[in-house]
C-alpha cells in the first residue's frame, strides 16, 4: 500500500486541493452546544477531531431521512424522480466504526436489488478515515473485531503521528488522486507502523470493557426461545426507536404516498424502525411482532446472527451510539454478556 | 443526595411487603458508567439488585398504564405493583389515578425524599471528558476519568434544571410510604421558584421573534417519538392517532419536515396539557436536545391560572376538561 | 383559493340552519362549510392541521347554552376551544385564527355580522403579509 506523510500545518492546503475535485466536504464540527456533529465545512479550522465521535452517524448523507422516489399524475402515470446527484462530496474524519458501517451498507443496498438512489450518492463519495484516539464510555469496536486504526474500507486513511499525519492510499480511487497532492506530501518513515500499533494499544486501554465473542459467533440463534433473557430488557424498553435512528447500519425504511391534490402526488421513503408497533403489522390486522420482547429480540438477532447468515459480516460495528441514545439506559454490551453466559454457563 | 440509608430502608420495606405475584418497579445499575436503568423484579431473590441514588433520574410511572390496558395481552398481573418514586414521579402516579387509568388498590406507592438528581450527560459537560466510573460519597460525585485520574464534584453543580425549583417537588396528598432524611450538604432551596416564576418566552418576546425560536428548535426534530413514549401522561399508547395505521389517509404524513414536526408537537401538547406534571422527561430523552421546556412550562402555568387545577396533587379531583357538569362555570 | 384567504366553518344542526347557509354562500365566497352533528364532536387537532396546511382561519358555530340538542356537547367544546386557542399562542401563532360562536339556529343576522368581522380580520392579516 502506498504511504506518505502530511504535515498538520498543510491540512488547509490539503482541503483546498481536495475541494477542486470534491466540491462538498463533510467533517465533524461543533454545534451551538459544543457537541460534535457531521456537517458541511468551509475551512480547516472548523474540523474537530479531538472529541468522541458525533452521535448522529454519517449515514444521512448517503441515505437521507426523507427522500422522494417518484411523482404520479392522473394523466401521466408514474414518473421516477430523476436522480441528478452529480455533486461529488467527501467525508473527512470518519472513524473505523463508521467506515465499516458504510461498507456493510454498500453490501446491503447492492445485494439482491441494486438501490439506485443509494448507489448514485455512493459513486460520488470519497471516504477519508481517521484513527480513533478518543473513545466514549459506550464504545466497544474491539469486541466486534474492528481495530481503532484499521484502514480497510476507506479510500484514504489518516493516522495521527504527532506533528504529521500518516496517509495511506487504500482503494483504487484513493490511489488515483494521490498525484494531485504530490507537492505537500513527504516520505513515510519505517517507524510509523510502530506508532500505529502504539495508538491502537492506548485507545484499547481506554475502553470500558471488551467481550470475547468468537465462541458464540453464529450460535446466538440458540437463545431464540429463552424468553426470560429478552424480557429482562424489553420490559424496560419504551419502543421509541432512538437506537435505530442513530445506528449507522440500520437501514429500514417505509414507503408512503402523499396526495397533493386528487389528481397528483408523490411517493417518498422515510426512515422506519423495527421497534415501532406497526412495523410488522399486516393488512389483515395480524401482527407477528406485537410484543416488545419479540421486537427487541429481532433487533439483536438481526445485528449479530442474521447478518452473518445473509452477508457473512457482523452488522454491528461497536460504535456505542445505541447505548448513548437509549432513554432508559439499556446496554447492548450487557445483552451480549447475558447471551454468552446463557450459551456457555 | 439520596443517602444509602434510604436505599437500604426502601429495600427492607420491600422485602417485608413482597408477596408472590407482585411486581416491583425500581432502579439498578446498567453497566454504562453514570447511567441507572429501571428494573422489573418478579421474585424475592432479585430484590438485592435494587440500587437507589442520585443518578436515578427515570420516571417509572410510564410503565404503569400498560399493565391495565387490554392490548397488552402478554402482561397478566395478578398481584400488586410496588413502585419506588421520587416526589416528582409520585405526582405522575397520582395524576394517572385521578384520570382513572390505574386502580389505586393495586398500586403500592413508596416515595423517598430526594435532593436533586443528575444525568451522565451533565457530568460529562462538567468534567469535559469521558469517564469510566462514578462513585457517590459525602454529598459529592467522585469521577474516575479515562486517564485514570479522579475528580470530585459537588452535587449542586450538576443538578438537572427542574431540581433548581423547590416548588416542583411538593408531595402529593396520596401515597403509601414516605422515607425522609437526606444528607444535609446539598438541600434544594424550597423557596426558590426560578422555574415557575421566570417570565415565559411567550410573554417576553414578540410573536414573530418567538416563532423563529420555535422554527429553529423544531427543525431538529427527527420524529423518533421518544418524547411521546416516555411521557406518563401520554397513555393512549398503541391507539395514538399519529400511529393509526388502519386509517385510509394518515392524519399526519410520515415525511419529516418543519410543518409536520410543528403539527406533531401541537397535537401532543394539546392532548397532554391538563395532565402534564412538568416531570421534564420529554426534554431529557430527546436525542436532538430540543428545549421542550418552553412548551410544557407554558401549558402548566396556563392550566393552573385559568382552570385553577394543580395536576398530580390529589387522586380524587378530576382534571377540568373531563369533569364539566351543567351549571358549572365554564372557565 | 390561496392559503391566506380560505376559511373553514364547522357548524352544527345544518338541517335547521338552511337559510343561514344560503346567505353564507352568497356573501362569503371564501368560506367553506362543514356539517357536524354537534359542536361537541369538534376535535381541535382538525383545526391545527387545517391552519398548518390549508387555511387562514377556522370557526366553530354551535348552539347557545341550554339549547344543545345533546344536552352538554357545546359546553365541553367551549373548554376545549379555549385550550386550543392557547395552544396556538403557545407555538407562536395568532390565537384569533380559531374562534367559536354560540348562536341558535334562529339567529341569522348576528352570525353574519360576526363572520364579517372575522373575514375582515383575516384579510387584514393577509395584506400585512402575516402568515402565522
Amino acid at each position: 500500500m502506498e504511504k506518505n506523510r502530511l504535515n498538520k500545518k498543510d491540512l488547509g492546503n490539503f482541503l483546498t486541493i481536495l475541494k477542486k475535485h470534491y466540491s462538498n466536504i463533510i467533517s465533524p464540527g461543533l454545534d451551538d452546544k459544543n457537541s460534535p456533529v457531521f456537517r458541511l465545512i468551509n475551512s480547516a479550522q472548523e474540523i474537530v477531531l479531538d472529541k468522541i465521535t458525533p452521535i448522529k452517524p454519517p449515514k444521512e448523507f448517503l441515505f437521507p431521512q426523507s427522500e422522494e422516489l417518484m411523482t404520479y399524475d392522473k394523466n401521466d402515470s408514474y414518473t421516477p424522480t430523476r436522480i441528478v446527484e452529480k455533486t461529488k462530496f467527501a467525508i473527512f474524519g470518519a472513524r473505523p466504526c463508521d467506515i465499516k458501517a458504510i461498507e456493510y451498507n454498500n453490501l446491503f443496498f447492492g445485494n439482491k436489488f441494486n438501490d439506485p438512489y443509494y448507489q448514485s450518492k455512493r459513486e460520488n463519495l470519497l471516504l477519508i478515515g481517521i484513527s480513533c484516539e478518543f473513545p466514549s464510555s459506550s464504545c466497544f469496536c474491539t469486541t466486534m473485531g474492528i481495530s481503532p486504526v484499521e484502514s480497510s474500507g476507506s479510500d484514504l486513511f489518516l493516522t495521527n503521528l504527532g506533528t504529521d499525519y500518516l496517509v495511506e492510499w487504500v482503494s483504487d480511487i484513493g490511489k488515483a488522486i494521490q498525484q494531485f497532492f504530490a507537492e505537500i506530501l513527504t516520505e513515510a518513515k519505517p517507524e510509523d507502523e510502530k506508532m500505529k500499533i502504539k495508538i491502537e494499544e492506548t485507545t484499547r486501554s481506554k475502553l470500558v470493557e471488551e467481550i470475547n465473542l468468537t465462541e458464540i459467533k453464529g450460535k446466538i440463534i440458540q437463545t431464540y426461545d429463552k424468553e426470560d433473557l429478552w424480557k429482562n430488557y424489553s420490559e424496560v424498553c419504551i419502543a421509541c426507536g432512538a437506537c435505530t435512528f442513530n445506528c449507522p447500519t440500520c437501514t429500514c425504511f417505509d414507503v408512503q404516498e402523499k396526495m397533493e391534490s386528487l389528481e397528483n402526488g408523490t411517493r417518498y421513503r422515510t426512515w422506519d424502525s423495527c421497534q415501532f408497533y406497526d412495523f410488522c403489522l399486516h393488512a389483515s390486522g395480524h401482527n407477528p411482532r406485537g410484543t416488545k420482547m419479540q421486537r427487541l429480540r429481532q433487533r439483536i438477532l438481526h445485528k449479530y446472527q442474521y447478518s452473518i447468515d445473509q452477508l457473512n459480516q457482523w452488522s454491528c460495528t461497536g460504535c456505542g451510539r445505541c447505548i448513548r441514545s437509549c432513554p432508559v439506559g439499556i446496554n447492548t454490551r450487557s445483552i451480549l454478556k447475558d447471551i454468552k453466559e446463557e450459551l456457555h454457563g | 443526595m439520596i443517602s444509602e440509608k434510604i436505599s437500604q430502608q426502601v429495600k427492607n420495606l420491600i422485602q417485608q411487603e413482597f408477596k408472590t405475584g407482585d411486581v416491583i418497579l425500581s432502579y439498578q445499575d446498567s453497566g454504562t458508567p453514570g447511567v441507572m436503568t429501571p428494573i422489573f423484579i418478579h421474585s424475592k431473590e432479585d430484590i438485592g439488585k435494587i440500587l437507589i441514588n442520585s443518578l436515578c433520574v427515570n420516571n417509572l410511572a410510564v410503565y404503569l398504564s400498560s399493565f391495565f390496558q387490554s392490548e397488552y395481552k402478554d402482561i397478566k398481573q395478578k398481584g400488586r405493583i410496588i413502585i419506588t418514586a421520587k416526589p416528582c414521579d409520585a405526582k405522575s402516579v397520582v395524576q394517572m389515578i385521578s384520570d382513572e387509568q390505574i386502580p389505586n388498590e393495586k398500586i403500592l406507592l413508596i416515595v423517598f425524599e430526594c435532593d436533586g438528581v443528575t444525568t451522565s450527560r451533565l457530568i460529562k459537560e462538567k468534567v469535559n471528558q469521558e469517564f469510566s466510573k462514578i462513585d457517590i460519597k459525602d454529598g459529592k460525585y467522585i469521577v474516575t476519568l479515562q486517564d485514570k485520574q479522579s475528580q470530585s464534584i459537588q452535587a449542586e453543580e450538576v443538578r438537572v434544571s427542574k431540581c433548581k425549583d423547590g416548588s416542583l417537588c411538593d408531595l402529593p396528598t396520596y401515597y403509601d410510604y414516605y422515607f425522609v432524611g437526606t444528607e444535609k450538604s446539598s438541600k434544594i432551596d424550597q423557596h426558590s421558584k426560578v422555574m415557575t416564576e421566570t417570565p415565559l418566552l411567550q410573554e417576553r418576546l414578540s410573536r414573530t421573534e418567538f416563532k423563529k425560536i420555535v422554527d429553529t428548535e423544531l427543525e431538529k426534530c427527527i420524529r423518533c417519538y421518544a418524547c411521546r413514549n416516555i411521557c406518563p401522561a401520554c397513555f393512549c399508547s398503541e391507539k395514538c392517532i399519529i400511529d393509526k395505521p388502519k386509517l385510509a389517509v394518515p392524519f399526519l404524513d410520515k415525511e419529516v419536515n418543519l410543518a409536520n414536526n410543528i403539527l406533531f408537537h401541537m397535537i401532543r401538547f394539546n392532548h397532554v396539557a391538563p395532565n402534564c406534571t412538568e416531570c421534564g422527561e420529554c426534554e431529557r430523552v430527546c436525542p436532538q436536545e430540543i428545549k421542550l421546556s418552553i412548551f410544557y412550562h407554558y401549558f402548566n402555568r396556563l392550566v393552573k391560572k385559568e382552570f385553577g387545577f394543580v395536576s398530580g396533587k390529589s387522586d380524587l379531583e378530576r382534571q377540568k376538561l373531563l369533569n364539566y357538569r351543567l351549571g358549572e362555570e365554564l372557565v | 383559493m390561496a392559503k391566506q384567504d380560505l376559511i373553514y366553518l364547522f357548524l352544527c344542526r345544518a338541517d335547521k340552519r338552511k337559510k343561514l347557509l344560503t346567505e353564507i354562500e352568497k356573501k362569503f365566497p371564501n368560506i367553506q362549510t362543514i356539517n357536524i352533528h354537534c359542536a361537541g364532536r369538534f376535535n381541535p387537532i382538525l383545526a391545527f392541521k387545517l391552519l398548518q396546511q390549508k387555511a387562514a382561519g377556522v370557526i366553530l358555530l354551535g348552539c347557545d347554552t341550554g339549547d344543545c340538542h345533546y344536552r352538554e356537547g357545546n359546553l365541553f367544546s367551549e373548554r376545549r376551544i379555549f385550550l386550543a386557542r392557547e395552544t396556538l399562542h403557545g407555538f407562536g401563532m395568532d390565537r384569533n385564527r380559531l374562534q367559536a360562536l354560540w348562536y341558535n339556529p334562529k339567529q341569522i343576522a348576528p352570525v353574519l355580522e360576526s363572520l364579517e368581522t372575522f373575514t375582515k380580520y383575516i384579510s387584514n392579516l393577509a395584506s400585512k403579509g402575516d402568515s402565522i
